[in-house]
C-alpha cells in the first residue's frame, strides 16, 4: 500500500469496521483488520506498531470529539488474569433516530434501513426546531453557523421543507463581522478546550491598548456584539471583553489536550447577560437619576432601562441607573437628544452638558 | 471562486450526509447536494473520490462497502450496509440547536408557560437526536438578541408576518409627543446593529417603511391579509447594519477622530485624513438614524456634509443643553 492515506479515509475505515457490530471489538482486532492501521501493525518493527497504535488512539479521540459515540469496554480473559480493551459503536447511538410528525405516517416508499428509536414531534415543535436552527445559522459572526446548517440538514432528512419553513426574521451582519469571526474561532476553541488566551485589548474611548491573558469562561452575544467573559489573569478578577476590540488573539498551544484552568462551579454566565455598556466597566459604581420626558418615558419603561423612581403628573418618569463606566452612559444619553436629562448627581449632569457643548462646537453651533 | 480550506471534519460531515442522502432509490442531483451543503459540486466529487478510493482495501467480509456512482448529474449510492442514514448531531451541532432554542425561549411572548414548554421540548429533542446532550456546552455560550421589553411586540409581528396579516401599531417617532397609530403589513423582521426592525408596508404613508421595535409601544393583529410583492428584497432597506431605502436616501460624510479611526476602518472603505482621522461616505434613508449614529460617538464623530445635517446634529446637542431649537 503505497499511496498516502488521508485522515478522512482512516476515519471512514475505522467507523466502517466498528459500526453495526453486536459485540465490542477488541483493540487487537481493530489493529489487525482496519486497513489504515494493519500494515504498520503487522510490521516486525516495534516503532511501527507503536505508531499504528498511537494513530488509532488519536483517531478514536478525534472522532469522539466530533460526536461519533465510540464506547470503551474492558474485558477480562484467561479466567480474569488479563484485561483487554474493546470498542463498540452501536447503530442506535450512531445514527439519527427516525423523526416523524404527530398524526403523519412514515412516507411509503421511504425505507427505514436500521432498527432505531423514533421521535415524534408536533408541528409546533418541528417549527420551533426549525426556528432555533434558523437563529443559530444566521446570528452574526456565530462560530458554529456551519454546524447549525448541518444540524438543519439532518433534521430535514425526515421532516420535509414544509414542516421546517423559515421564520420571517433575519439577522443582518455588521460591517466587520468577518474580522470578529476570525477572533471568535480561536476564542471558542480555547473556551471548549479550556486553554488560556492572550490578546491586545483596546478600550475604545480610553485610547490605550493593554496586553491581557485571560481564562475564557464564556462567550456572549448581546446588543449585536460578541463578548468574552473570563478570568483576567493580570487583574485576578472576572472581566468582560468586547471581541471586536481584540487584536492578535493567541490561544496557548502547549498541551492542547490538558486544560489550563477550571471554571469555578459557582460561575454563571447568565449573570453577565443583558448588561449595558455602562454596566461593564470597572470604575467606582455611581447611581444616576435620569428624567425621561413623556412619551420617552413609555419607551424607557417598555425597554426596561433603569429602575422607576418617580412618576410625575405630566407623564415623565425619573429612573435610576447603576453606572460603572461613565463615558458610554453619557454617549447613550446624548443619543436621546434631550428627551432624557440627568437630575443627579450634578457633576454627571455637567459632564453630559460639557459633551453636548463639544458636539455643538464641532457642528458649528453657538456654545455658551 | 476562492478555494475554501476544507478540514477533515468538514469532509466527514459532508460525506456522511451525501452517502445517506444519495442512498434514496433515485439518488440525488449533484447540484442539489452542492447547494444543500453550501460547497461547489467539484468539492463533493473530490470528497466522494477520496472516500471510495479505499473500498477494496478492507479484508473481504469485514465491512459492507458502499458504492457511489454518477448517473448523469445524479449521485447514487448502493449500500446494503452502513451510512444509509444521517448520523446523530455532533456536540457542536447540538450546541447550535440548544442555543437557538434558548434564544427563542428568551423571546417567547412574555409567557412563562410558553418559555418552559420550549425549554422542556429543547431538552427532550437534544437528548433524542444528539450523540451527547449539550448541557455542559450550553453553560459556556449565551445569546441575547434583545427583544425589547417582554418580547410581546416581536411575537405579534413575527406571527403576523408569517401569516401575512395586518397589524395596528402605536409608534413613537423621534421627537414626537405622542405615539402615532398606523396600520401596517409586516413583511419581515430584521435584526441589525443590536436592534430589531420590522420592514412593513405602511398604509398611511403608502410605502414600505422601517420601524424600530423598541419604539413600537403596542402591536395587535387587525382584519385583513396581504401579499408580499415579488420584487420585495429586505436588502434594499437594510444592509450592513444600516437602514436605508433605495428611493429616498441621502448621502452624508462623517469624520471620525484618530482615537476611534481604527475601528471605523474595520467596517469598510474610508478616506484617510491628514490628522489621522478618517472620513466615511454614508447613504441612509433615515436622518434621525444618522443623527443618533453621530451622537453615539460623542465628540469623536462630526458630520462634514451636508450642511443641513450638521445643523440637525447641532440642534440635537442644543436640546441636550436644554435650549429649545428654533
Amino acid at each position: 500500500m503505497s499511496e498516502r492515506i488521508t485522515k478522512l479515509q482512516r476515519w471512514l475505515d475505522l467507523i466502517s469496521y466498528l459500526v453495526g457490530r453486536k459485540v465490542p471489538v477488541a483493540v487487537e482486532d481493530i489493529m489487525e483488520n482496519v486497513p489504515a492501521y494493519a500494515e504498520k501493525w503487522r510490521s516486525e518493527d516495534k516503532t511501527d506498531r507503536d505508531t499504528a497504535r498511537r494513530m488509532f488512539e488519536r483517531d478514536k479521540d478525534e472522532l469522539r470529539a466530533f460526536g461519533i459515540p465510540i464506547e470503551s469496554r474492558r474485558y477480562r480473559i484467561n479466567y480474569g488474569r488479563d484485561e483487554i480493551d474493546a470498542y463498540l459503536l452501536t447503530r442506535r447511538n450512531f445514527y439519527l433516530p427516525y423523526l416523524r410528525l404527530l398524526n403523519e405516517a412514515w412516507p411509503s416508499g421511504k425505507e427505514k434501513p436500521y432498527v432505531l428509536d423514533e421521535v415524534v414531534l408536533t408541528e409546533d415543535e418541528a417549527q420551533a426546531a426549525a426556528d432555533a436552527l434558523h437563529v443559530a445559522s444566521q446570528l452574526p459572526a456565530f462560530p458554529f453557523a456551519r454546524q447549525a446548517r448541518s444540524a438543519r440538514r439532518k433534521l430535514a432528512f425526515d421532516l420535509d421543507a414544509e414542516a421546517l419553513a423559515p421564520t420571517p426574521e433575519f439577522y443582518v451582519d455588521r460591517p466587520g463581522a468577518e474580522e470578529v469571526l476570525e477572533r471568535l474561532r480561536p476564542l471558542s476553541d480555547a473556551l471548549l478546550a479550556r486553554k488560556a488566551v492572550r490578546f491586545r485589548y483596546h478600550g475604545i474611548y480610553r485610547g490605550e491598548a493593554t496586553d491581557r491573558e485571560v481564562w475564557p469562561y464564556g462567550l456572549v452575544f448581546q446588543r449585536g456584539n460578541w463578548y468574552l467573559v473570563g478570568h483576567d489573569v493580570g487583574r485576578d478578577a472576572i472581566r468582560v471583553f468586547r471581541v471586536g476590540r481584540m487584536e492578535d488573539v493567541e490561544p496557548n498551544r502547549s498541551k492542547p489536550h490538558t486544560p489550563d484552568y477550571e471554571i469555578p462551579s459557582d460561575f454563571r454566565l447568565e449573570d453577565h447577560l443583558r448588561k449595558e455598556a455602562w454596566e461593564l466597566g470597572d470604575e467606582e459604581p455611581l447611581v444616576a437619576e435620569v428624567l425621561f420626558r413623556f412619551p420617552r418615558s413609555l419607551w424607557a419603561e417598555r425597554n426596561g432601562y433603569g429602575r422607576k423612581v418617580e412618576e410625575r403628573p405630566d407623564g415623565s418618569v425619573v429612573r435610576a441607573f447603576d453606572v460603572q463606566q461613565v463615558n458610554p452612559f453619557l454617549r447613550w444619553l446624548l443619543t436621546l437628544e434631550g428627551e432624557a436629562e440627568v437630575i443627579s448627581p450634578p457633576a454627571l449632569r455637567e459632564e453630559l452638558h460639557a459633551l453636548a457643548r463639544e458636539v455643538l462646537a464641532l457642528h458649528g453651533g453657538q456654545v455658551g | 471562486m476562492v478555494a475554501m480550506r476544507t478540514t477533515a471534519e468538514e469532509q466527514l460531515e459532508r460525506i456522511l450526509y451525501v452517502v445517506a442522502a444519495a442512498s434514496a432509490k433515485a439518488g440525488r442531483s449533484l447540484a442539489e447536494l452542492a447547494e444543500t451543503l453550501g460547497v461547489e459540486p467539484q468539492q463533493i466529487t473530490r470528497d466522494i473520490e477520496e472516500a471510495t478510493a479505499r473500498t477494496f482495501h478492507h479484508p473481504g467480509g469485514t465491512v459492507d462497502p458502499f458504492d457511489i456512482w454518477f448517473e448523469g448529474d445524479r449521485v447514487k449510492v448502493f449500500s446494503r450496509g452502513e451510512f444509509r442514514r444521517p448520523v446523530r448531531l455532533s456536540p457542536l451541532e447540538a450546541l447550535a440547536l440548544g442555543l437557538g432554542f434558548r434564544v427563542l425561549a428568551a423571546g417567547a411572548a412574555g409567557s412563562e408557560a410558553r418559555r418552559e414548554e420550549l425549554l422542556a421540548f429543547a431538552r427532550r429533542l437534544e437528548s433524542a437526536v444528539a450523540a451527547t446532550p449539550p448541557e455542559g456546552l450550553l453553560k459556556r455560550f449565551a445569546v441575547d438578541d434583545g427583544s425589547p421589553g417582554d418580547g410581546s411586540v416581536r411575537a405579534v409581528l413575527r406571527q403576523a408576518a408569517a401569516e401575512r396579516r395586518r397589524c395596528r401599531i402605536a409608534y413613537l417617532s423621534s421627537g414626537t409627543t405622542r405615539p402615532d397609530e398606523r396600520v401596517v403589513c409586516p413583511y419581515v423582521l430584521a435584526y441589525a446593529n443590536g436592534a430589531w426592525y420590522v420592514i412593513a408596508y405602511c398604509t398611511k404613508r403608502e410605502g414600505v417603511r422601517l420601524f424600530r421595535l423598541d419604539r413600537i409601544v403596542t402591536a395587535e393583529v387587525v382584519d385583513g391579509t396581504f401579499e408580499v410583492p415579488a420584487d420585495f428584497h429586505p436588502a434594499n432597506y437594510i444592509t450592513e447594519g444600516r437602514v436605508y431605502r433605495a428611493d429616498e436616501e441621502i448621502e452624508a460624510v462623517v469624520r471620525y477622530s484618530p482615537r476611534i479611526a481604527r475601528w471605523i476602518r474595520e467596517r469598510g472603505p474610508v478616506e484617510e485624513l491628514e490628522d489621522g482621522s478618517v472620513a466615511v461616505r454614508l447613504r441612509v434613508a433615515d436622518v434621525h438614524w444618522l443623527v443618533r449614529h453621530v451622537l453615539q460617538h460623542g465628540a469623536d464623530a462630526e458630520v462634514l456634509e451636508p450642511a443641513d445635517l450638521r445643523r440637525e446634529v447641532a440642534r440635537a446637542a442644543e436640546r441636550v443643553l436644554g435650549r429649545e431649537a428654533n
